[in-house]
């Protein structure tokens, strides 16, 4: 068992796995003071090594300045999210919890995420959100063209916003088998583009797989918002906005301006193009394309 | 700008497999997508404002290449074809250190490389663009 203080009073004894829950969860901070049988005095909890992702800091060389070394609150590790303790609180718990952590307070659930460790859990977490996500959304999209009547003059912009029953039914067939490679191709080519737009701003601080890992959990997570019937689709691209930027911010260690400079080239150039292909995709036939091309 | 060759430490994220898988991935979604009748993509940017985006031309240089027009490939999109033809080598480059598991190559950056990079960024883009424009617009 761990004993548990905080601003000089007790907060009570726990277990080990009790302590990882409440670090992923927020209940106890990096800084929290613990103490266990064996330890002689107490200490921060990102000292103790089975909260930490990485091995404890070294203890200073001899004549070395103590304080030099010392790991105060900044120091401390990403303890991870709820989505890599799913083994011990369960899968759709842990899933839920990451996905209320990052649409809720993006900051604080990027500050845990791990950086290093393998990309298959952050992928499947990419995939069950966003397969769920786009079903709802392409479930929705069959119901509102049912109900939304032919427009009787079908060129221009009318035609390229109106989506015909045939083919939103076809895009629902299209996602319901595509959609983990679709969620997983997304976010591996969206990542990588905002990671090049990114190194231009200046803040590209970390490798890769830490901007793939943001998108990860801001996919998994925001796409979970298409749920909401019909402004869900609106609703997800806002959050999935804000958690990227937030995520790159906090994840690179970089400033808001740059995060919000490289997103902002992003959605330029990637989103104009990819909500045209969908847009269009979803509503059109040949002679309406050649309408829009004649343009 | 400096190269150096290395294994991969255990436990750290597998770019080369990453670029392969998503390459594939990226095949399969384009090719189940025209296979059941999705349409081809066409520029939201292009029918709102009447002048091609950056990437306009993508797909036409994409189809140029399949047919073996390498030059006509190039004029619709010069820079879109660049980087189709760099993503084409890095994937060799991949899928050869994957299969014969070979060393990985690396590239770092000092801070010198990285302005060059961004004002030749830049300027390609604008280049480019002015050049779809040109070509398509």
């Amino acid at each position: 068992m761990i004993h548990i203080g905080r601003a000089g009073s007790k907060l009570g004894s726990f277990s080990e796995f009790e302590v990882k829950r409440g670090l992923a969860s927020g209940q106890f901070f990096f800084t929290d003071l613990g103490w266990k049988e064996g330890m002689e005095s107490w200490a921060p909890l990102s000292t103790f090594a089975e909260f930490s992702s990485t091995p404890p800091p070294m203890p200073p060389l001899p004549g070395e300045s103590a304080g030099e070394e010392a790991g105060g609150p900044e120091s401390a590790q990403p303890v991870g999210l709820p989505w890599d303790y799913r083994k011990e609180i369960g899968f759709f718990p842990a899933f839920g919890q990451t996905a209320w952590m990052i649409l809720m307070n993006p900051t604080g659930a990027y500050a845990r995420m791990h950086e290093a460790g393998g990309l298959a859990s952050p992928l499947l977490y990419n995939l069950l959100g966003g397969w769920l996500g786009l079903i709802a959304g392409g479930i929705y999209l069959v119901v509102a063209s049912r109900v939304t009547p032919r427009p009787a003059d079908l060129t221009g912009m009318t035609a390229l916003f109106y989506i015909s029953p045939a083919k939103a039914m076809w895009e629902l067939k299209f996602l319901v088998i595509m959609g983990p490679v679709v969620a997983t191709v997304t976010t591996l080519v969206g990542s990588l583009i905002a990671h090049l737009f990114l190194m231009l701003a200046g803040g590209a601080n970390k490798a890769y797989h830490v901007t793939l890992r943001v998108f990860c959990f801001a996919f998994g997570s925001a796409e979970l918002l298409q749920l909401i019937p019909f402004c869900g689709n609106l609703i997800a691209l806002v959050l999935l906005v804000i958690c990227s930027v937030v995520g790159l911010a906090v994840a690179h260690g970089t400033t808001t301006g740059r995060s919000v400079a490289a997103m902002g080239l992003f959605m330029l150039l990637g989103f104009v193009c990819c909500i045209g292909l969908f847009l269009v995709a979803m509503g059109s036939d040949p002679a309406m394309m050649q309408e829009i091309l004649k343009q | 700008m400096r190269a150096t060759v290395g294994r991969l430490d255990p436990g750290e994220p597998d770019p080369e497999l990453l670029l392969v898988g998503g390459s594939l991935g990226g095949l399969v979604y384009a090719g189940a997508w025209l296979a059941g009748g999705g349409p081809m993509p066409v520029c939201a940017f292009r029918a709102l404002t009447g002048c091609p985006c950056p990437t306009c031309g993508a797909t036409r240089c994409v189809l140029a290449l399949l047919h073996g027009n390498v030059r006509e490939a190039m004029g619709w999109n010069p820079l879109v074809f660049a980087g189709i033809v760099l993503l084409i080598l890095m994937n060799v480059y991949a899928a050869t250190v994957l299969a014969g598991k070979l060393p990985r190559v690396r590239f770092s950056l000092n801070e010198m490389d990285g302005r060059f990079i961004r004002a030749a960024a830049a300027i390609l883009f604008a280049m480019n663009w002015a050049w779809v424009i040109h070509r398509i617009g």
